[in-house]
């Protein structure tokens, strides 16, 4: 569509095209028979295929026998044959061949038949993987004809990295170096150089290119080389260059390019000048030195009208080259700029430097003045082409381009987008999205305003792109909401091609320019209701962030009013039900109050659609029933049978969120469930908003679009300036209201206003000594069960609740305040220790380091703190856990505790063979790795009997988590058990390291003793399990 | 271009959401045959250039659907012929909406058989000879053997037997065996009276076991599939093959075996390239290990060559042979190939020199050939009796072929 849009690129390519074709090696198609067959016309001679194919009966034939081919196997059998053919008639009967490999009996009509043959099946796809020597032949030949064929096949069939390449590689320097070597047919003398240059442009291939580039070069400066050869050479040097960047640099090169721009013949301009932008696009400053000569050829050509005739289009002279030259000055956008002071630059005299500069500056505006719609297709369409060039290279300018300039421009432009022809105006409104970009543009453009609307109706879809585009690009405050308005009218008619690229720029426009943010919310609604599938979720979800970061004003409720009122009819759009669940789960408390809109009723309003919804709507449902639950109570029964219904959905989501809100009643406590279904706090502010994202997917980097949706409008930064200050305001005012409690909390403005309390350290007061047995025992206890309190005295209670799989564990820890009064600076420190790795979790401010940090708990709440640990190596402690914090009296309370995790929490049981664990525990005999200990029984305890060994195997199994070995105990009075202690280190092999542990209890009921026994690979696992082991017998 | 709604609960729009998705992808070859958009399953199968899909929003079970699904392809064969296109559906769309009613009945599949789909359904054009009952309707569509009319007639009484078999084998270049088994089929065309009930044996190793076998050679079958006529509970139970059959034509069974086959011919590859890939010397002899009373018909013998072949010198004993292009090998074709008989082959090839040197792959030997009379698993049927009421006289007639399937050999 483009290339058949814009005149400059269609007739620019037209040039490339002709001159050095390209050419994809793996996949020739038909299309290729045509280039191919151009470019031998292009040569200059005329008909050679035709006189070939006329005089060759059998190449005719079989070409219109292929054509002819019914279907594609047809076709793969007629070629097949005809290889086959091929192959026997390049074999000499005898069998002998030449030195070179061809068939001397061949004589040169049947060669030339072949290698024609093998040439058109190559290019209709076909692998040809033999006749080389043939080709060679044929281009060694000193006839044109046969040469030709050569070099043809050469260039097709041909790579650079073949073989016989080298061979053949010092007849092509040869044909190209020496001019008149043609012989006596009657094609021109430079026809072999032609013929070699285009043969050397086709055959890729990085050692051709390096060993051939010099000779390539020297022709085409060489004075002798006719313009023709010139001509050839330059592209073909370019297409060298475009396969190897580095093969040409702009020191070396830069006088040469000089010499031929100084050329006479427009058609060797043309070329070099191709050449000239190619290598100056990849690297422009090399190049510099060369405005002048551009300025000057494009003074020949416009201001002086000097061409030859041969090279006039509809009476413009040479657009092609005047194109190239004006897309060459656009490498350099701050030429002018460097011009005004450019006597700081040595090289350029100041003088000559802002003479060309002026003098470009009029070649400019005579562009711009001259041109005019003329009747005549060709004519205006070669212009147009070249004016849109201009332009062009006054945007690339800027703003250093004088301002007369950018008005004709801008002038110009204006009378193309309201002009019938579709490609004009295509042209106009792409280009006039790019001048809107340019600094003080815009109030210019605005007056075009009307006129692109208009466009925006425009019959052809690509037309209408554009002109949205542009209507995007000229978008800004004051006219936003006209814009977005019209925008949003014209969308009700805009067909489905259009619609999601519209409604993606409607949501950035309004939120980029909207003054009131009602206004943003009530035009993404209209969005939704007239286009709603094509309302993206990126687009709702920024409605919600916005919505949730404005507390400011009354938009929250406005929002939830709105959405309501748009979700009450019985039909309306899934994205609209969408939005009003989040925001009315969210909101709808602020107009709970207003009439008609209850939590009930809203309750009732959103529920109509659950039956049609889809399941990522409905998940959104169930998360709001459970928040409007939570906020009215007549909700409840209401939201229940949902519930229950929903925990059987087929939907792995809905069922989980249904079946965890129904439980959360019984399973927290009433605060933990208000403090989960709170709002959700503000969103984070991202550097690019996914909509930007989204349309920079659709139309690449560059776009004018993109670029102008990344720019920050007026209306944002103030928006952001207000939101970030009312952050500031908010955070000073309440920083400890973010700590733990729910909005309904009666202690949330209680402990500190702000100020650190005084209350002194130094007089900290510790553990009371009266609960330090008791809190021996529920260590102990906790050692050996899943979960229990830890700690507890008048003031706080510490509980515990862990659970462990193989070497790892979760550990969650609760505080309670029992006090009646909150417990601020309440900190919990977890030891670190190496052999453990510890990552914790918890309430915020729980964790602080800092003395003056940590966080309040209120009266009859917890804090609580998650920990999940990994065991790295064997240990015989349980880490250390310091509690503080300071009571409303400003009493410090700082108590040292332990958390029972030792190493029977990471045992995993073994059950082994009474021979297996007896073996195993002899090979374990020695004194490091052995650990025993007598204990005796509690004083007061019942006597020891085979109900009281029970109960000892039962801590061996459940609470130390070894594996009871039956049958090695001959006596009820010992009990063995094997184990294994994981841990996540790695070995060399990178398994885990796992410790084997062996436990024996041996009771002696008369002496009431019990003499405990371990054994395992590492001494102090021994001596850990022994003392848990020890602990909890005698608690047993 | 047809669909028929069964359950109400997809509605007409979802057809064009599988367009989109699945006919306008093209991908049909490397997707998976069912697909869910929005909810809803789409199970598809592909003849020619056309879709059929059945759609579901339901927990179905897929090999039902896709059963059915087959079923219907196959009848729309029967009715619109072999290779029913587009046009041959538009044309007969009422004939096609009647067949779909016929054979689903709110989404359960119905009476799929395509004679007896036949007789109730021919468009108009033809009436049944004998029109049925209305009570005859309902036990012939709802009774338990769909597959056969009662009150067939035939002058004479005949029963047709052929057992089909085809050998597929790929040995290696140093002769051993990568892959072998056969695959047979029965087919039978009976002409019966009345509902006979027939009893079908084959040198089957389990049957014979057990009956104490007569000492003759047996076959271990690995797997079986019945017509549907046949009692499975029988055979489960006893082994035995017992059915009503069908009227005319129908495949009783086909079945397949990868122990103890009888190759019917080896093959002894020698081929050897010389001088750095310029020349190919080729030397083949095929030996037909059947007995020499039998012979094996179209021996066709593909000797592959390099693609740059240039020149092929060929001698053979007998046949002919000659170097085909189109295929890339010399190709031996032998009318009769008498049993227990040799043949050589010897080829020089020349080969063109390449631009770009590459090696040969070497692809296999393949052969093509029928040997009648003779079956390389050894099965053969050992008896068919045939009950009937009226207890007429019977003709039998077996026929055994085997041919190839994939014959490959390495080189």
């Amino acid at each position: 569509m483009l290339q058949v849009r814009s005149n400059s690129s269609r007739t620019s390519a037209c040039i490339v095209h002709a001159a050095a074709p390209h050419r994809m090696r793996k996949t020739p198609s038909r299309l290729l028979v045509f280039k191919h067959f151009k470019s031998v016309l292009i040569w200059g001679y005329r008909g050679q295929l035709q006189n070939m194919s006329s005089q060759a009966r059998g190449l005719h034939n079989f070409i219109s026998e292929l054509r002819n081919a019914k279907s594609k196997e047809d076709e793969k059998q007629r070629v097949d044959k005809e290889l086959a053919n091929i192959r026997k008639q390049f074999m000499p009967k005898g069998g002998k061949l030449n030195d070179d490999g061809s068939n001397p009996a061949l004589n040169t009509y049947k060669r030339k038949k072949y290698v024609w043959k093998l040439v058109y099946i190559h290019i209709l796809g076909y692998e040809v993987d033999f006749g080389h020597p043939e080709v060679l032949v044929l281009v060694r030949s000193s006839k044109y004809g046969e040469k030709n064929v050569g070099y043809t096949a050469l260039s097709l069939l041909m790579r650079g990295d073949d073989p016989m390449m080298n061979s053949i590689r010092s007849d092509i320097v040869k044909d190209l170096t020496k001019p008149t070597a043609a012989g006596k047919s009657n094609a021109p003398p430079d026809a072999a150089q032609a013929l070699a240059i285009c043969a050397i442009a086709n055959i890729t291939g990085l050692e051709l290119i390096q060993s051939m580039h010099m000779e390539v070069v020297q022709t085409m400066v060489a004075k002798s080389s006719s313009a023709n050869v010139k001509k050839k050479a330059a592209l073909c040097l370019l297409r060298l260059a475009r396969t190897n960047p580095k093969l040409v640099t702009g020191k070396d090169f830069v006088t040469q390019i000089a010499q031929l721009l100084q050329d006479r013949h427009l058609g060797v301009l043309t070329s070099s000048m191709s050449l000239l932008y190619g290598l100056a696009s990849q690297a422009p400053n090399e190049y510099e030195s060369l405005i002048p000569y551009a300025v000057h050829i494009l003074g020949m050509l416009v201001l002086k009208k000097a061409c030859a005739r041969e090279y006039l289009y509809y009476r413009t002279p040479s657009p092609w080259l005047q194109i190239k030259l004006l897309k060459f000055l656009q490498l350099y956008p701050h030429a002018l700029a460097q011009a005004g002071d450019s006597s700081t630059s040595p090289e350029t005299s100041p003088a000559s430097g802002s003479a060309h500069i002026s003098q470009l500056t009029n070649i400019i505006s005579k562009i711009l003045t001259e041109t005019d719609v003329s009747d005549s297709i060709n004519k205006s369409n070669a212009d147009h082409a070249v004016l849109f060039e201009a332009v062009n290279l006054i945007i690339c300018w800027g703003s250093t381009s004088q301002q007369a300039l950018r008005d004709g421009a801008m002038k110009l432009l204006g009378k193309f987008i309201s002009v019938r022809e579709p490609n004009i105006r295509y042209l106009g409104l792409m280009t006039m999205a790019k001048l809107a970009q340019l600094e003080g543009s815009g109030e210019s453009i605005k007056k075009h305003q009307a006129t692109v609307l208009v466009s925006l109706k425009d019959a052809d879809i690509s037309v209408r792109r554009r002109a949205l585009d542009l209507l995007f690009v000229m978008c800004d405050t004051d006219n936003a909401e006209r814009i977005v308005d019209e925008l949003v009218a014209h969308l009700v008619i805009a067909d489905a091609a259009i619609r999601e690229e519209m409604v993606l720029k409607i949501a950035i426009l309004a939120e980029k320019y909207a003054t009131d943010l009602r206004w943003y919310v009530d035009t993404i609604l209209k969005l939704i209701s007239i286009s709603g599938d094509h309302v993206s979720d990126a687009i709702w979800h920024r409605v919600v962030q916005i919505v949730t970061n404005h507390p400011q004003g009354d938009l929250q409720a406005y929002t939830a009013a709105t959405l309501l009122v748009a979700a009450s009819p019985r039909r309306c759009h899934e994205t609209t039900v969408r939005v009003a669940a989040y925001i009315l789960g969210e909101f709808g408390f602020l107009i709970a109050e207003r009439p008609g809109m209850s939590g009930e009723e809203q309750f009732r309003i959103l529920h109509q659609h659950w039956t049609t919804a889809d399941p990522a709507t409905r998940a959104i449902l169930v998360s709001s029933y459970a928040k409007l639950a939570n906020l009215y109570e007549e909700c409840r029964p209401l939201v229940a049978p949902v519930f229950a219904k929903s925990m059987n959905n087929v939907d792995v989501e809905i069922q989980q969120r249904s079946a965890e809100y129904a439980a959360m009643r019984e399973a927290f406590s009433p605060e933990a469930v208000e403090d989960l279904l709170r709002e959700m706090p503000p969103f984070e502010e991202k550097k690019q908003s996914a909509l930007e994202q989204r349309l920079r997917e659709k139309e690449g980097d560059d776009s004018a679009a993109v670029v102008k949706a990344a720019r920050p409008s007026a209306a944002e930064r103030k928006r952001a300036a207000q939101s970030a200050a009312a952050r500031v305001a908010e955070e000073t005012q309440s920083r400890p209201q973010t700590a733990d409690e729910g909005p309904a909390s009666p202690m949330r403005n209680g402990a500190t206003g702000g100020s650190i309390p005084e209350f002194d350290r130094s007089q900290k007061v510790g553990i009371p000594k009266e609960v330090i047995p008791a809190m021996r025992k529920a260590f102990s206890n906790l050692c050996t069960s899943p979960s229990g309190v830890l700690f507890e005295n008048s003031l706080l209670q510490v509980g515990v609740k862990h659970e462990y799989v193989g070497a790892q564990g979760r550990i969650s820890v609760f505080f309670g305040n029992l006090s009646k009064a909150p417990l601020s600076h309440f900190r919990a420190d977890v030891e670190e220790r190496d052999h453990l790795k510890i990552q914790k979790q918890g309430t915020q401010g729980l964790l602080d380091s800092d003395e003056n940090g940590g966080c309040t708990v209120a009266v009859r709440t917890q804090a609580k703190m998650l920990l999940s640990v990994e065991v790295v190596a064997p240990f015989d402690d349980a880490p250390a856990m310091r509690v503080s914090f300071v009571t409303e009296e400003g009493e410090y309370h700082e108590y040292p505790l332990r958390l029972p995790i030792v190493a029977t929490c990471f045992m995993e049981p073994v059950t082994l063979e009474a021979g297996a664990f007896m073996q195993r525990w002899r090979s374990l005999e020695g004194q490091e790795r052995e650990c025993q200990e007598v204990v005796k029984a509690p004083p007061n305890g019942p006597e020891i009997d085979e109900e009281y060994m029970d109960r000892i195997a039962s801590i061996i199994t459940n609470g130390l988590k070894f594996g009871r070995c039956i049958g090695c105990d001959p006596t009820p009075w010992t009990v063995s058990g094997a184990a294994t202690f994981r841990t996540a280190a790695k070995d060399m092999n990178g398994n885990n390291i796992n410790v084997g542990c062996l436990v024996r209890v041996e009771a002696n009921p008369q002496a009431g003793a019990f003499r405990v026994t371990t054994r395992t690979l590492h001494p102090l696992c021994s001596k850990a399990v022994k003392n848990v082991a020890l602990v909890s017998i005698k608690l047993a | 271009m047809i669909s028929r709604q069964y359950r109400d609960d997809v509605g007409r729009a979802a057809a064009d959401s599988f367009r989109l998705q699945v006919v306008a992808a093209k991908e049909t070859g490397t997707d998976a045959p069912i697909k869910r958009i929005e909810n809803c399953s789409f199970l598809y199968t592909r003849h020619l250039n056309m879709y059929f899909v059945a759609m579901t929003r339901s927990n179905v079970n897929p090999a039902l659907v896709f059963e059915y699904l087959f079923q219907l392809v196959k009848i729309l064969k029967a009715y619109l012929g072999e290779e029913f296109d587009e046009n041959a559906m538009r044309n007969n769309m009422t004939l096609i909406y009647e067949l779909m009613d016929e054979t689903m009945d709110f989404g359960y599949p119905q009476n799929c058989a395509v004679d007896v789909l036949r007789l109730y359904i021919n468009l108009g054009n033809v009436k049944p000879q004998d029109e049925p009952e209305p009570s005859q309707l309902t036990s012939q569509i709802t009774g338990a053997i769909d597959w056969r009319r009662e009150g067939i007639r035939h002058k004479k009484n005949e029963v047709y037997i052929d057992v089909l078999e085809s050998v597929n084998l790929l040995l290696s270049s140093t002769g051993s065996v990568l892959r072998n088994e056969v695959q047979g089929a029965v087919q039978m065309n009976t002409k019966l009276t009345g509902m006979p009930e027939c009893k079908f044996g084959l040198n089957d190793k389990l049957v014979i076991d057990k009956d104490k076998g007569d000492g003759k050679q047996t076959v271990e079958i690995d797997d079986c599939t019945f017509h549907r006529c046949v009692r499975l509970g029988k055979f489960d139970a006893d082994r035995t093959i017992t059915f009503i059959p069908p009227d005319g034509e129908f495949e009783l069974m086909h079945y397949r075996v990868t122990d103890n086959i009888n190759l019917p011919f080896r093959v002894i590859p020698a081929v050897q390239e010389e001088n750095n890939m310029t020349k190919v010397s080729i030397n083949v002899k095929v030996i037909a290990s059947f007995s020499d009373q039998l012979f094996a018909t179209h021996v066709v013998i593909k000797i592959p060559v390099p693609k740059n072949t240039s020149k092929a010198k060929i001698k053979n004993s007998f046949g002919r042979a000659k170097y085909e292009p189109e295929q890339n090998a010399i190709v031996w074709r032998v009318k009769r190939f008498a049993g227990k008989a040799e043949c050589i082959i010897t080829a020089d090839v020349d080969l063109m020199p390449m631009t770009r040197p590459k090696p040969w792959s070497r692809p296999p030997i393949q052969l093509e050939f029928q040997v009648p009379m003779f079956t390389a698993s050894g099965v053969h049927v050992r008896f068919l009796r045939v009950y009937d009421k009226s207890g007429y006289h019977t003709n039998r007639w077996v026929r055994y072929i085997t041919k190839a399937g994939n014959y490959q050999i390495r080189i």
